[in-house]
């Protein structure tokens, strides 16, 4: 899917499901789930619990359309709402299956980080988010997208980057502060 | 600084937003995010700000897994029986025996029958006089805030009219222009009784237009309150659902003489 296009169907949807329109949220499913369910199996790591995960986010998105205020994007708010649903569940069930990054998570990382990858996937020759990623310090970088990615807690970062707590907090805090500015420049 | 002041702060409020957005609150501190986000118009753009800058790091590449076929027909499934349990709540008084149905019907064609009645003499006095506007002065204001954060901003107002010739009890509701409404969600109002501190449910606020039209019960409840209340759902209010609150003050008669 390189059209990119695709994200602007989401907002007209999602008004449509404010409205109760079910065929509108069956043409959301059959244009977002595959891409919602990856976001899920890459934090949850097992299909069957993320498929339960998907099921609970489209119910959601169903009963809860209109917590969409319209501000920022609705794709942007799916993933939010998306992440949230996943991150719950793995807290509820007191265990998050991220013990360690295996070879194809950081596969995937390390073509995130290659420069111009987000570029050349989403034909977005003008969007910053590449360039300012990867212009972040490789700790900072690491620790938000592992957060973003896998779901990785503060106290899973610093465990899996081996560093106190404290230290994982600030290259978040400090890695946010630069992509912040990078994006406003 | 109060609690609601801190949020507008722009290096805390980038704080909130970044780690709402990533991920790494805590359920608690989540939650507590999420009803901010809807009294705080600036923790809203910043939240919407890092959700949509993020959320292109999830449209890039190919999907790397497809959930199984029968997951959307769950989800159809789930929905259905939703809407089916609603048609049974409305139903339920079709259930009951036969004897029972025509009892019903009997009061049903009586009430009907007087509400016709009522409704053609409405019709023709409001067909003999006029629309009148909203009541010129109100009879109580309530000017609300966010709940439990002490020296919040007011963010709107919400007005009571005494009923008049025509015209029934009205509440209405008037946005702040420095705070407008940021949140779309339908809020359900409630008024805190002054001597019992008892709460009643007054309803949900309408879909079209911010004129309110009170029955008896709900005028008599909110000019006996003390506060008013705005919740997000119609169960009775506490911490978690609670959004805006204001003291609820009665006014002197309109261009009455001092």
């Amino acid at each position: 899917m390189s059209d990119i296009n695709w994200t602007e169907k989401v907002n007209p949807l999602i008004y449509r499901i404010q409205r109760q329109d079910k065929y509108a949220l069956n043409t959301l499913y059959e244009l977002v789930h595959c891409r919602l369910f990856s976001i899920i199996l890459r934090i949850v790591k097992n299909h069957q619990e993320s498929e339960d995960i998907l099921q609970e986010v489209f119910i959601k998105v169903w009963g809860q359309a209109n917590k969409y205020s319209g501000t920022g994007s609705a794709w942007g708010w799916l993933c939010v709402l998306t992440r949230n649903t996943a991150l719950d569940r793995i807290r509820s069930l007191g265990t998050h299956p991220q013990i360690s990054l295996s070879d194809d998570d950081k596969l995937y990382l390390g073509q995130l980080f290659n420069e111009h990858s987000l570029t050349q996937e989403c034909s977005l020759t003008t969007h910053s988010l590449d360039k300012c990623i990867n212009s972040l310090k490789s700790q900072a970088r690491n620790s938000i997208l592992m957060s973003f990615i896998y779901g990785y807690s503060h106290a899973e970062l610093a465990n899996e980057l081996s560093v106190p707590l404290g230290t994982a907090k600030a290259w978040i805090r400090r890695g946010l502060k630069e992509l912040k500015q990078c994006l406003a420049a | 600084m109060s609690s609601c002041l801190r949020y507008r702060n722009p290096i805390i409020c980038e704080h909130v937003a970044g780690q709402y957005v990533l991920g790494t609150m805590t359920p608690r501190v989540k939650a507590r995010a999420e009803k901010l986000r809807q009294t705080v118009p600036e923790l809203d753009r910043a939240i919407s700000f890092w959700s949509d800058e993020l959320s292109v790091i999830h449209q890039c590449g190919k999907p790397e897994a497809i959930p199984s076929a029968n997951v959307w027909q769950q989800i159809e499934k789930h929905i259905e029986l939703g809407e089916d349990q609603q048609k049974t709540k409305t139903r339920s008084t079709q259930a009951i025996p036969w004897w029972q149905n025509l009892s019903v019907w009997k009061t049903t064609s009586f009430l009907g029958m007087a509400t016709s009645f009522a409704l053609a003499l409405v019709l023709l006095t409001s067909v003999q006089q006029p629309i009148k506007p909203l009541a010129t002065g109100a009879s109580y204001v309530a000017a609300m805030s966010a709940h439990n954060q002490a020296g919040a901003d007011i963010q709107f107002i919400i007005s009571a009219y005494k009923k008049q010739e025509g015209i029934p009890s009205r509440l209405q509701v008037q946005w702040s222009e420095n705070h407008p409404r940021t949140n779309k969600v339908a809020l359900h109002l409630w008024a805190e009784d002054k001597d019992t501190g008892q709460l009643t449910y007054i309803g949900l606020e309408p879909s079209s237009g911010t004129v309110w039209d009170l029955t008896k019960p709900t005028w008599l409840a909110v000019s006996n309150s003390s506060r008013l209340l705005m919740t997000t759902s119609n169960e009775q209010p506490d911490q978690q659902n609670t959004l805006f609150s204001g003291p609820c003050i009665q006014l002197k008669e309109w261009q009455q003489k001092t």
